[in-house]
């Protein structure tokens, strides 16, 4: 849990190093279906309305069919922290648009924390460069605004599904043009399979997060895994470059 | 000859520190923007111009007395189609770097040392120049709604207007969506840049919208009016 506070709280900044301070406070969460991106979305919702710097945005396209397995446990014991994250469910890309665009009419308290789930899905309406552009830069310059509200960071964690090699091309520039505005991404991927094989059998599904924040910086990284109860559990991993290879570029790592 | 003088300030001037410094131009832009909003005089007229351009300079100076504090700008008046502001932009034919400066050397303007304008010239190309023309146009207003979010609206050399963030980068003109996005040719476009430069140089005119207003023009959806 403090590992996961300390790579998700917006104040904190991701992971802490000097990389990462005064770069913005968007993240870029990107990997398969099934990896795990919602859960982590909305552990952070819980973590940032424990936090009480105000309430907590969780945009999604649809309403979330059930709480992540694992965190009921943790809600539940605190019925006023799931109180303070604001639901939105925005239909469509323009609906997103303009919600993003009047959130400085419509919300009476700035949020601590702005949250998208399922980016992919609004930029699949967009038509090029410009409007994903677009989406993206809003979604900063929200955030920005509230920062400003707040007189300290508002963060900013959104999700999409890692780019798949059929399309790879228009995918490639999608993603040159997202990191624009979100130069931080961290990566969920199948963990390394000479590491899965060491691990019990009857564990879960287990996940490495990848945390890239440009280049100069050292990469950091993190096992995520899931209980057969569904309880997430998050460690760091200790970076041997001489056990693992070198790490793919990102455009093609979540292959 | 060609330089005008040799760099007193190597800092862009900003003006909240110039205060009463800042001369006519600044001041007849607030003046223009809170009153009539008709044309402005340029920062580099012709030469045959330049004594014509002392009259309008003193009478902006007295409606405005405290030009460096009184940017305090207009307001959009409501029901103005709902797709923002527009500024009235005076004619104007296309400034080269060289006249500029032989023309800022007489006129009170704001001035950049001709060291900073090649740098932009040299990191920027064209659009260094052509946004330094639409600086000269006063063509960057900042819209700032009540809320405090402030968006910018830059008049395009084809009287097109395009909206600016400058949290992070990003116009809506086409340009900066074909070098900036699609081929990363370019770090700017001649808006962005044009609006940086205003900020610097506190030359962007001041408007204030409505929450609503503002919000339209954060959408920046295309203006039947304007295509």
């Amino acid at each position: 849990m403090e590992a996961l506070q300390r790579l998700l709280s917006p104040g904190a900044g991701v992971g802490g190093g000097d990389c990462v301070a005064g770069e913005g406070s968007g993240l870029l969460l990107l990997g398969e279906p099934g990896s795990g991106k919602t859960a982590l979305l909305f552990a952070a919702a819980l973590v940032a309305a424990g936090e009480g710097r105000g309430p907590v945005l969780f945009v999604a396209r649809r309403a979330l069919q059930s709480l992540p397995a694992g965190w009921k446990a943790g809600a539940a014991r605190d019925p006023l922290r799931l109180q303070k994250i604001h639901f939105l469910y925005p239909p469509s890309l323009r609906e997103l648009l303009q919600l993003l665009s009047s959130m400085h009419e419509t919300t009476a308290q700035p949020p601590s924390l702005l949250l998208l789930d399922g980016l992919h899905e609004y930029l699949a309406e967009a038509s090029g460069p410009q409007a994903w552009a677009h989406l993206a830069a809003l979604l900063v310059d929200t955030v920005a605004y509230f920062s400003g509200c707040l007189s300290r960071d508002c963060g900013l964690l959104v999700t999409m599904l890692s780019p798949t090699e059929a399309e790879m091309e228009a995918a490639a520039l999608q993603l040159a043009v997202l990191q624009r505005y979100l130069p931080k991404c961290l990566w969920l991927g199948p963990e390394p399979s000479d590491l899965a094989k060491a691990r019990p059998q009857d564990s879960g599904p287990c996940f490495r997060a990848r945390l890239s924040t440009g280049p100069g910086c050292p990469r950091q990284e993190w096992c995520l895994s899931f209980g057969l109860d569904g309880k997430m559990a998050i460690s760091p991993v200790t970076c041997q470059a001489a056990e693992h290879p070198p790490q793919k570029p990102e455009t093609s790592s979540s292959s | 000859r060609h330089h005008a003088q040799p760099a007193a300030r190597t800092a862009l001037p900003d003006a909240g520190r110039l205060g009463g410094h800042l001369r006519a131009p600044a001041a007849a832009a607030a003046a223009a923007a809170a009153g009539s909003r008709q044309q402005e005089p340029r920062v580099a007229p012709t030469p045959p111009a330049r004594g014509r351009q002392e009259a309008p300079t003193e009478a902006a100076t007295q409606r405005a007395p405290h030009p460096g504090v009184g940017s305090s700008g207009g307001t959009i008046p409501e029901g103005a189609g709902g797709s923002g502001p527009r500024v009235s932009r005076p004619p104007s034919g296309l400034c080269c770097l060289g006249r500029r400066s032989r023309a800022r050397r007489g006129s009170p303007g704001v001035r950049v040392p001709d060291k900073l304008l090649l740098a932009l010239k040299f990191l920027f190309g064209p659009s260094a120049v052509q946004a330094l023309d639409l600086v000269d146009r006063r063509s960057v207003t900042r819209i700032s709604s009540p809320s405090g979010r402030t968006v910018f609206q830059v008049l395009g050399s084809s009287g097109k207007a395009y909206t600016c963030f400058t949290s992070c980068h990003y116009c809506s003109c086409p340009a900066f969506a074909f070098s900036v996005l699609r081929k990363s040719d370019s770090l700017l476009c001649k808006h962005l840049l044009a609006t940086y430069l205003s900020l610097a140089l506190g030359l962007c005119q001041e408007l204030s919208g409505s929450n609503r207003q503002l919000a339209g023009l954060l959408l920046a959806e295309e203006d039947p009016d304007q295509a």
